[in-house]
């Protein structure tokens, strides 16, 4: 399979993916659940700092993750449908193989991701502009990665590997999404918890706010849910290897 | 006839289905999970026992019968055979054979579930069970939710015919009664109905009835919505907006939907139970000028209490010496109607403007300018309404066959303009049931007449304006404590734990605490104080002259059996107690940013429990709570960054406002007087300062005692009792 049919399929896999109905819908819910929490939960500061403070931005987007994520889920979960079972055998057919179907559902997904997340961080800025008129946004970069990165590898990962076991379980993995939620430790996987007890915590600097610092057990379960997601895909390629060769 | 076969169908096959018998098991398992899970702080026991268990078995199997909707209706299509029933049968009458047969079963479980957990609950309560209590609380939450819940499930996927769509609809439809937004509604929560708690000394049915009708509302959306939905089964293979054209010359179908979403939606805007005034308490200027001439001799009110229908008919009637000249105002509670008004014999023209405050409603009439000595009458009736600014943490009006509780305006009309000179003009006539003890602004009445039918007429004088009036199952223990007469009235379900736990020695100790520490209780009404419980469902305690009220729950068996958890309901009750010498009825505070006779009463309760419980306890609880509260209150973004709290919209300003009010009063006052305490030298000279402040009462009665005036006492300066 070439570059250019590789790249073709990719469209294809987006626009079945992203310009539907569907996603259009979830990506509203996103938006106003992102607005919804801004408005009611951010704009008070999180655990005494300011609303547009690193710690009350990465709590927002710990507070948004579990319903994008359960959005990412229901993506996947189309690629595990009944109607794409039936058209199985046919993609078997085509040269294109297994890994770079998951590759490229994973992608779409991720896609999927991004846009959510590039509404609830335009929402975020507009928040902060017309409320506070906060304007530098750099500070939110990197631990908007630390927070987005792990937890979409993480469920995407464990979502297609469920997913090729049995399409019951994705839906299942959604429960364990909304379980997650309370977590307020290091292994919170959406950090809206950790992210919220820890300044409390920490001593405050000479602005009166604590200076933002994740600690290293928080960046290593990151880094091991980053992992963790990686391994999940790269079994469900396996997974899907051996059903394809099965088709 | 077709309907009620197919019904008969899906009813066997629904039943022999695994799919329904799990969702039976998991609804029928939800119920225990509330208090395992949430660890219920309540310590009501039908609120612990009943409440507690019934709501989280109303929204989990809620939830749990919604997916066994979505995935019953989806089932003809996941396996294909649509095609061939879509033939044999209309698919709109499948899907509400489908739906009846599971609303049935759903039924079925509620009963089942009910009778399961009787025992159990029925042991746990003891003699404070009540079976017909207990089963209303199913019927009326739990069952009416699960089916709302299929309704909108069946319905959203009529709409959608995708899984996918229809849970993320129902998930969204959860989420808006979920959300904070909703969080004190009584009519938004749709899947999680909202209860402020139940009371076991004072039930009352209110919480019933306003739950029967939010549900009423609920299946009335729920019905509407999923009879729309109806009108989008497709048609010709075509989609949703096609099919709902075809659809839509199906009147009989079309006119019951809009219907019923009508009537549900006109049951909410016309609900009875809330006023419909603003969320806020609004302050009203009520200081208007009356003319020394415009004087009311005589009052007589007659009240009579329907604690069946939980209404009032009553009538007052006013001797009025020179009537005002100008339009008369009168406030009534807004749920109530008048019915007749006269003066001399001769109707008057009034207007009743749907104006809601505070729970009160406006009436204008204007009298004619003669004759003088004449009488005003009015008559009026009606349910009464909660004031909408505390409906959402307590109940103040309710009349039930086990307890009544009026306040202001929905016992008689609160009318401007005229004065009476005496202290006691009225005469009030109440009847209600015979087993009730009623208390009338806050005194116990004592003179009745038995009617008969088994309702009394107590009868007492009192005031123009009645601020309260209080029935229900009351003990009342007499005793004394030096000079002092005490009357403690309590809910007669509690009288053994009053009994196991010597709470009267407990009310001596406090009194005893206070006098000779503080001096002797001036505000004893001639040397008598009420000290009354109050419903649960009636937030908070309060002080009056010669009364002091408290949470039901000081005498709850959980409350008076926990004794590692501090600062609790029980010292709340040594907190209101104590307001008797640090209020307005003892030493009169003024209420300033900071300063309050609460910063006041909340030392003293502190001294109290250290002297108690013991020093460590004192300050596990108290002292370092008061500290972290203050430093969080330092450390919050908006009190270190004013200029931003201005930018905030208004509501957010007012909630930190009253936050920040909260803590300087309750915890920053505290600790600045325990910082004084150190500065004068100790504990015991703080007393002497407090004993001298106390004893000076008087001259403070005009001006309130300041924060200012507490300095000099101490002789300190307001640098000195600044907190680091």
């Amino acid at each position: 399979m070439n570059k250019l049919c590789f790249l073709k399929i990719i469209y294809y896999e987006l626009r079945r993916t992203l310009f539907n109905r569907l996603f259009l819908g979830l990506l509203l819910m996103n938006g106003l659940c992102a607005w919804f929490i801004l408005s009611f939960d951010t704009i008070m500061g999180t655990a005494c700092t300011a609303p547009f403070s690193v710690w009350s931005y990465c709590a927002y987007l710990g507070r948004t993750l579990p319903v994008a994520t359960v959005t990412v889920l229901l993506l996947l979960s189309n690629y595990y449908s009944r109607k794409q079972k039936q058209v199985e055998v046919l993609t078997a057919a085509t040269p294109v193989s297994s890994a770079s179907q998951v590759l490229i559902q994973t992608l779409a997904a991720g896609a999927g991701f991004l846009i959510i997340y590039l509404v609830a961080g335009t929402l975020a800025l507009l928040f902060y502009i017309r409320l506070f008129r906060f304007y530098d946004f750099s500070a939110f970069i990197l631990p908007s990665m630390l927070l987005l990165l792990p937890c979409f590898i993480f469920f995407t990962g464990l979502g297609q590997l469920l997913g090729s076991l049995h399409r019951g379980l994705i839906y299942t993995l959604m429960l364990l999404v909304f379980a997650l939620y309370p977590l307020a430790n290091v292994f919170d996987i959406f950090g809206a918890g950790y992210f919220s007890v820890l300044p409390l915590t920490l001593p405050a600097g000479a602005d009166g706010e604590p200076a933002f610092t994740v600690s290293a057990a928080f960046a290593a379960t990151r880094l091991l849910y980053l992992v963790l997601g990686i391994a999940c895909i790269y079994l469900a390629i396996i997974l899907s290897a051996r059903k394809s060769r099965r088709a | 006839m077709r309907l009620f076969s197919f019904y008969r169908v899906e009813l066997k096959r629904l039943l022999l289905s695994r799919t329904v018998f799990i969702a039976a098991v998991l609804s029928t398992l939800s119920p225990p999970l509330g208090n395992l899970i949430f660890e219920s702080s309540s310590r009501v026991m039908s609120a612990r026992y009943i409440l507690t268990p019934v709501l989280t078995g109303t929204t989990a199997g809620a939830i749990v019968w919604a997916v066994v909707m979505i995935m019953e209706a989806d089932r003809l299509q996941r396996s294909g055979v649509h095609i061939l029933t879509d033939a044999i049968a209309p698919p709109a009458l499948l899907s509400a054979a489908r739906t009846l047969a599971l609303m049935t079963i759903a039924a079925f479980v509620t009963l089942f579930t009910a009778l399961v957990y009787l025992p159990c609950t029925a042991t746990k309560m003891s003699y404070l069970f009540s079976p017909g209590f207990y089963f209303a609380n199913f019927v009326i939450f739990m069952l009416p939710t699960w089916w709302v819940s299929i309704l909108f499930a069946d319905a959203f996927y009529q709409i959608t015919r995708r899984v996918e769509l229809s849970v993320l609809l129902y998930i969204a439809l959860v989420g808006a009664s979920v959300s904070g937004i909703a969080a004190s509604g009584y009519f938004i929560r749709w899947i999680n109905p909202f209860v402020i708690t139940y009371s076991d000394g004072f039930p009352s049915v209110w919480p019933l009835r306003i739950g029967l009708y939010t549900r009423i509302i609920w299946l009335g959306i729920a019905l509407g919505v999923w009879l729309l939905s109806v009108l989008c089964v497709r048609r010709y293979q075509k989609g949703l907006l096609f099919s709902m054209r075809k659809n839509m010359k199906k009147i009989s179908i079309l006119a019951p939907a809009i219907l019923s979403a009508a009537v549900a939606v006109f049951l909410w805007k016309y609900q009875p139970f809330i006023d419909h005034g603003p969320d806020d308490y609004v302050y009203l200027d009520t200081d208007m000028e009356i003319d020394d001439a415009n004087r009311i001799s005589a009052i007589q009110y007659s009240l009579k209490l329907n604690p069946a229908a939980g209404t009032i008919s009553a009538r007052a009637e006013y001797d009025i010496q020179v009537p005002y000249n100008g339009e008369n105002l009168l406030y009534l509670n807004p749920g109530y109607t008048i019915t007749k008004m006269t003066y001399n014999g001769e109707d008057v023209p009034f207007r009743t403007v749907a104006n809601d405050i505070n729970g009160q409603c406006p009436t204008y009439f204007s009298l004619p300018e003669q004759p003088f000595y004449k009488t005003l009458v009015v008559e009026y009736s009606g349910f009464p309404t909660q004031a909408k600014v505390w409906a959402s943490s307590s109940v103040h009006d309710t009349i039930d066959r086990d307890f009544i509780s009026l306040s202001a305006t929905a016992v008689v009309p609160l009318l401007e303009n005229y004065y009476t000179g005496v202290k006691n003009a009225a005469i009030a006539d109440i009847t209600i049931p015979d087993n009730l003890t009623p208390f009338l602004n806050y005194n116990l009445m004592t003179d009745f007449v038995d009617n008969g039918d088994g309702t009394r007429t107590w009868k007492t004088n009192c005031p123009k304006y009645i601020s309260d009036f209080t029935a229900g199952y009351y003990t009342i223990d007499t005793f004394q404590v030096g000079d002092l007469t005490v009357d403690f009235a309590y809910g007669t379900a509690y009288r053994d734990i009053v009994m196991e736990n010597d709470i009267q020695q407990t009310i001596i100790d406090i009194l005893t605490y206070c006098s000779e520490h503080y001096g002797e209780l001036f505000s004893a009404d001639h040397n008598h104080l009420l000290l009354r419980q109050e419903s649960s469902m009636y937030m908070g305690g309060y002080a009056i002259h010669g009364v002091s009220t408290w949470f039901e729950t000081v005498l709850a068996p959980d409350t008076l059996s926990d004794k590692d958890k501090g600062a609790s309901a029980t010292e709340v009750f040594i907190h209101e107690m104590i307001h008797q010498w640090w209020g307005g009825l003892g030493l009169s505070c003024t209420n300033e940013e900071l300063w309050s006779s609460e910063g006041l009463t909340v030392y003293s309760t502190y001294r109290l429990v250290r002297e108690k419980y013991g020093e460590l306890y004192a300050q596990q609880y108290y002292v370092d709570a008061w500290k972290e509260s203050v430093d969080n209150q330092n450390r919050s973004f908006y009190n270190r960054h004013p200029e931003y709290l201005a930018l905030l919209p208004e509501q957010y300003q007012a909630q930190i406002a009253s936050a920040n009010r909260g803590i300087n009063r309750y915890q920053r006052m505290p600790l600045m007087i325990l910082k004084a305490e150190e500065l004068v030298g100790g504990a015991d000279r703080m007393d002497e300062i407090l004993r001298r402040m106390y004893a000076d009462q008087d001259q403070f009665h005009e001006n309130g005692f300041g924060f200012t005036d507490f300095l000099q006492y101490c002789g300190l300066t307001k640098e000195d009792l600044t907190l680091e």
